[in-house]
């Protein structure tokens, strides 16, 4: 049965309670159609996104209205806010790109990216189901960034605590996660259909897929990590 | 009341955002912040500190559009007025910019209340409890709304190529 417009656009928003979204969860594994929907919608999301774009509070014309123009207002701290969830999405997204950017230049992001576009073999299994543990490794000791069998997108705090890493290999994209106590990574969420490339433009920013956005919802937490704060991590690893 | 008005500043971004999703046309939703920032300092009073300052000025902007200014919007603007200015002059007009264009006109197309709640959810992040104390619905017009919408949005930018020149 096909899933109605109504559950994925709860799914898209992380509103579907733990069953619903377990059994849509299945459903999306099977079904290519509703996985295509998915998409789509998603898409479109990201499109009205990129067209109602924040403008700057201190540019605003009402701003030094509001304030008052006193100097005192200006130099206080700003104040604590709840960072929507897309928004943090987004910026987490553009802190792996930019980090990415930074440390390793446009080849090897070029070249992750042409990998991943080469990738898309059917008979590519999930990581969980492979013998080989190169992935496990990979989350372990690879840095955000550096083209391979398994790249890594970007790393984060999830609210409970764990650091959660975003990757990619032949296959799909998938989001792993591990408590300082763990022995190993745990995925948490799995997309075989990831995109491999954009339609429009052939570029796909990391973590497009619409299952690993609402995967990332759930987990909370902050910004991608820094390079250094990653390194960090790496060394203790993950402890 | 320096705490109040900083936030109020920091919302500004966001206010503005809404009200272009809520208007369609950047002069009415300059109006809408306008008064909406005006009557939000005029309340700031029933404001209770420690509770989102973002869903009670959302609130305040919508009752506004809803109440008083939706009637009296200004419906001769055929585009808005970054799209006129890129329009012009033929070379100027990126990919980028025909599909914020493509976008933006999709969202107009779309009666008021999907607009809504596209603009609390989609691009502020609102959850559906949220968003519903915001426009003072049930939970369910919500989330059938946001469907619907969602559902035309994609129709109308689905999988195609940017039409130069379309609409």
């Amino acid at each position: 049965m096909n899933p109605t417009d109504e559950t994925l656009s709860a799914y898209l928003d992380d509103e579907l309670d733990a069953d619903a979204r377990a059994a849509l969860e299945s459903l999306l594994a099977r079904d290519a159609a509703a996985r295509e929907r998915l998409q789509a919608l998603s898409d479109s999301d990201a499109r009205l996104r990129a067209a109602m774009p924040l403008g700057s509070a201190e540019a605003d014309p009402l701003a030094a209205l509001i304030l008052g123009g006193t100097a005192s207002a200006r130099r206080a701290p700003a104040p604590v806010m709840t960072m929507p969830r897309p928004a943090l999405r987004r910026r987490r997204r553009l802190a792996s790109v930019m980090a990415m950017a930074a440390g390793l230049g446009a080849i090897v992001l070029g070249q992750a990216l042409l990998t991943r576009h080469d990738s898309g073999d059917a008979g590519a299994t999930a990581p969980w189901l492979q013998a080989d543990s190169g992935w496990q490794a990979a989350l372990d000791r690879q840095p955000s960034g550096v083209a391979g069998a398994t790249r890594i997108e970007l790393s984060f705090a999830a609210a409970d605590g764990r650091h959660c890493r975003l990757f990619a290999q032949a296959g799909g994209e998938g989001l792993a996660c591990r408590a300082a106590t763990d022995t190993g990574w745990q995925v948490v969420a799995w997309d075989a259909t990831a995109p491999q490339a954009g339609a429009s433009d052939g570029y796909q920013p990391a973590g497009a897929s619409a299952a690993l956005d609402s995967a990332m919802n759930r987990l909370g937490g902050g910004d991608a990590l820094a390079p250094e704060q990653e390194r960090q991590l790496i060394e203790r690893q993950w402890r | 009341m320096p705490d109040f008005r900083r936030e109020l500043v920091e919302l500004l971004p966001r206010l503005r955002r809404f009200a272009l999703a809520l208007c369609g046309s950047p002069a009415d939703a300059d109006d809408l912040v306008q008064a909406s920032v005006e009557r939000a300092l005029l309340y700031a009073a029933q404001w209770q500190p420690g509770t989102r300052m973002d869903s009670w000025l959302y609130k305040i902007a919508q009752n506004l559009w809803r109440d008083e200014l939706r009637a009296h919007r200004r419906r001769a603007e055929p585009l808005d007025e970054a799209e006129q200015v890129v329009g012009e002059d033929g070379r100027d007009v990126t990919l980028q910019q025909l599909q914020i264009d493509e976008a933006r006109r999709a969202m107009r197309a779309l009666p008021d209340e999907q607009r809504a709640v596209l603009a609390l959810v989609v691009l502020d992040g609102l959850s559906y409890q949220q968003a519903a104390d915001v426009i003072g619905v049930p939970i369910g017009t919500v989330m059938s709304r946001l469907a619907r919408a969602r559902s035309r949005m994609a129709e109308a930018l689905g999988g195609r190529a940017v039409g130069v020149g379309a609409g």
